[in-house]
């Protein structure tokens, strides 16, 4: 009953907030509108050239040797930007994450079946944000499927290797190599827009600026003078504390429920035919974001402090996940520091929820979600117990 | 009894805040407790309702320990926080009607007992407003509203004129008789003296963590060995006088100023009737006297070498 009061109160409290409501509801829909457009671009044909395209194959023989050169022709590298993947796994993941727009695998026996005359395969897997990354590769690939160096010469019979690796020698008794055209993404089979994509990022972004409320929903009561108040009640201090996080969870529901039903009725976002999954990983990140925002209170020597850490957090975590504009995080340091982004999980969570047929990514992300929310349980303990009672 | 503490101590490092304070409070009383900054007022009102750890010591509250009767001990008691503590943007029935649940009412109950501390306090009339728009002390009387709603036996009140108009202390001040009347026990710790003198029943005099001196007002003048002052107002007092008066062997001291002739005499020892012999002999025409008691600021300097307010 008690807690029941004091999480109403508290949601009565933000909702009368109006420069909350317009940072937390109106301000996200503007944006999602003015960089789903402005952005469009990095969703279409505006931005060619240098696409991030993963290079996977066991294949040892000179089936690979052929295909390697004929991908480091400088017309070709003019197009796409080829990483080396060294795990076919590896290499699905960063599709699904974004890291590569394309991935082209060759089997581990390509060689050996053209070798002994028998139909090989190139899988040329894309990421399903865009129509025209996957034609250029699959167009790029099919040249080489068609030009002569595809029909592999075997001399006489299969086993003889007569092919040097180039584009159009060796006709001969050819064995034919297939393209394997796959899209990572299911569902309707409609590439991700501009808008669909900015949804999902600001979305997290503006659940992610929740960490304030978190942080808000200790010290205006724990450092101010109504903690004599709450302390002098009849009312455990985590039962009141709880029920304030209920109220401001509360808020949080009304602002994911708005963005979502909005962008979707009024943008035409994509959310999927089911949006429960999807309130439900934003609602995840929304306890990530309080158990945050309560550990950067205690660890902050001021309020002061603890507004800059928050901004400067969400602005880099956003960034790393991509929220602003997807970028390559390729296999460095940033592929790293990226796991520390709850946007990044967030993101990847909802975006494998609505594109993705990775299933085992969406659990990975609610797991990492819930690890930083221990993290920062872990933290708040360790400072708060010494914090607060110097408040005291 | 409703507060029993012996042997207290609460230290901070090595400042010790609280030095083996022993106190009682009984029903009914209006406990003053007097002393400047830092004597350790809030300390010791902070250990009495739990909310900081104390070194050792005896401490019941209500007869019972707050340690084992936490929320038990927690629904007898009010708290008024000298610093306001009200959300502003609840608007005053909001506020009240909050701690009101907290303090586990429910119902028509609750209802009727957070019009009822409205009404007390005067802000009926203003109940679905919002505090932002209330003056220091609407706030004040809203912060007062909230500490009782759920009647409690003891009101610990910290404070609760700080920075507020003189009509709307008047107002507080009277609010805390009448809370009394009605059987509440309240401790009232603040260093103005004028208020505890006013409206306190007893006091305690509280220094460097250690009660110094406690009783009723005219006890703890007592304890005090002090020179009164009379001021006689005439015009243009002389010489003449000003001799014809030193020859009283009670006065201490005669000096003539702008009002009038300031005199001093010991405690007790008032020559009044040849006072007034010696000004008509004198040809003087009286227009008033003057006299100057001891109170708590004087017991308190005389006490402790300090003013209330050093």
């Amino acid at each position: 009953m008690k807690l029941w009061k004091i999480a109403y109160t508290t949601f009565l409290r933000k909702s009368r907030d109006k420069q909350e409501l317009l940072t937390s509801i109106l301000l996200p829909l503007v944006l999602i509108l003015i960089l789903g457009s402005a952005l469009q671009g990095n969703f279409t044909s505006q931005t060619l050239g240098n696409i991030p395209v993963g290079f996977y194959t066991e294949d040892e023989g000179p089936g690979r040797e052929s295909f390697e050169e004929f991908l480091e022709h400088e017309e070709i590298r003019e197009w796409l930007n080829i990483i080396p993947v060294s795990d076919y796994e590896e290499g699905v993941k960063m599709v699904n994450d974004l890291d590569l727009l394309v991935l082209i695998s060759l089997p581990p026996d390509f060689s050996e079946r053209i070798s002994q005359g028998l139909e090989a395969e190139i899988e040329v897997l894309d990421a399903g944000v865009s129509e025209l990354y996957p034609s250029i590769v699959n167009s790029i690939v099919r040249s080489y499927v068609q030009g002569g160096n595809l029909y592999f010469a075997v001399g006489s019979g299969p086993g003889q290797w007569m092919g040097n690796g180039n584009p159009g020698e060796g006709t001969e008794g050819a064995t034919e190599v297939q393209l394997i055209e796959r899209n990572t993404f299911r569902g309707d089979n409609e590439p991700i827009r501009g808008i669909d994509y900015y949804a999902v990022t600001m979305l997290v972004m503006f659940v992610m600026w929740g960490i304030f409320s978190g942080s808000q929903s200790l010290t205006e009561d724990l450092f101010t003078p109504m903690k004599i108040r709450i302390n002098t009640a009849p009312v455990s201090r985590l039962n009141y504390f709880i029920g304030k996080n209920f109220g401001v969870l509360g808020t949080f529901i009304v602002q994911i429920l708005t963005i979502i039903l909005f962008t979707k009725y009024a943008y035409g976002v994509n959310w999927g035919e089911n949006i429960l999954p999807i309130i439900g990983i934003s609602l995840l990140l929304s306890f990530v974001a309080i158990s945050l925002g309560i550990a950067v209170a205690l660890i902050s020597p001021s309020e002061n402090a603890s507004t800059s850490i928050i901004n400067g957090f969400v602005v880099v975590a956003t960034y790393i996940a991509g929220g602003f504009f997807p970028i390559n995080h390729g296999e460095g340091i940033l592929s790293l520091v990226r796991n520390f982004s709850p946007n990044y999980h967030a993101q990847r969570g909802i975006f494998h929820f609505l594109y993705g047929t990775e299933p085992g990514a969406l659990t990975e992300s609610i797991l990492w979600l819930l690890g930083i929310t221990l993290f920062a349980f872990v933290i708040s303990l360790i400072f708060g117990r010494r914090r607060i009672s110097e408040y005291l | 009894m409703v507060l029993n503490v012996k042997d207290l101590v609460k230290r901070y490092g090595e400042e010790t805040a609280i030095d083996h304070l022993g106190l009682s409070i009984d029903e009914g009383e209006i406990f003053g407790l007097l002393g400047p900054n830092g004597a350790g007022k809030t300390t010791l009102i902070n250990s009495v309702l739990g909310l900081t750890k104390t070194e050792s010591g005896h401490m019941e509250v209500l007869g019972k320990k707050l340690a084992s009767n936490g929320n038990g001990v927690k629904k007898e008691i009010g708290v008024v926080p000298q610093d306001l503590a009200i959300y502003e943007d609840l608007t005053a029935y909001e506020n009240v009607d909050l701690f009101a649940s907290l303090y586990g009412l429910k119902g028509q109950q609750k209802k009727e007992r957070v019009e009822e501390a409205l009404e007390f306090v005067g802000l009926a009339d203003k109940k679905k407003q919002y505090p932002k728009k209330f003056s220091g002390g609407m706030k004040r009387r809203l912060n007062i509203a909230m500490a009782i709603v759920h009647q409690p036996k003891l009101v610990i009140m910290d404070e609760p004129t700080v920075g507020i108009d003189p009509q709307s202390r008047n107002q507080i001040l009277e609010s805390v008789k009448t809370l009394n009347q009605r059987g509440i026990t309240i401790i009232y710790p603040s260093h103005y003296m004028e208020e505890v003198e006013a409206i306190c029943t007893r006091i305690a005099i509280m220094d460097r963590g250690r009660i110094i001196a406690r009783g009723t007002k005219e006890e703890l003048k007592q304890l005090i060995d002090f020179e009164e002052k009379g001021i006689l107002l005439v015009d243009r007092p002389g010489e003449g006088l000003k001799t014809a008066l030193k020859a009283i062997e009670e006065l201490n001291d005669v000096e003539i100023s702008q009002e009038g002739v300031t005199l001093t005499w010991g405690k007790g020892n008032q020559p009044l009737t040849r006072i007034m012999r010696i000004v008509d002999e004198q040809g003087y025409q009286l227009k008033g006297l003057k006299i100057q008691e001891p109170n708590l600021e004087n017991v308190f300097l005389t006490l402790t070498g300090k003013t209330l307010r050093d």
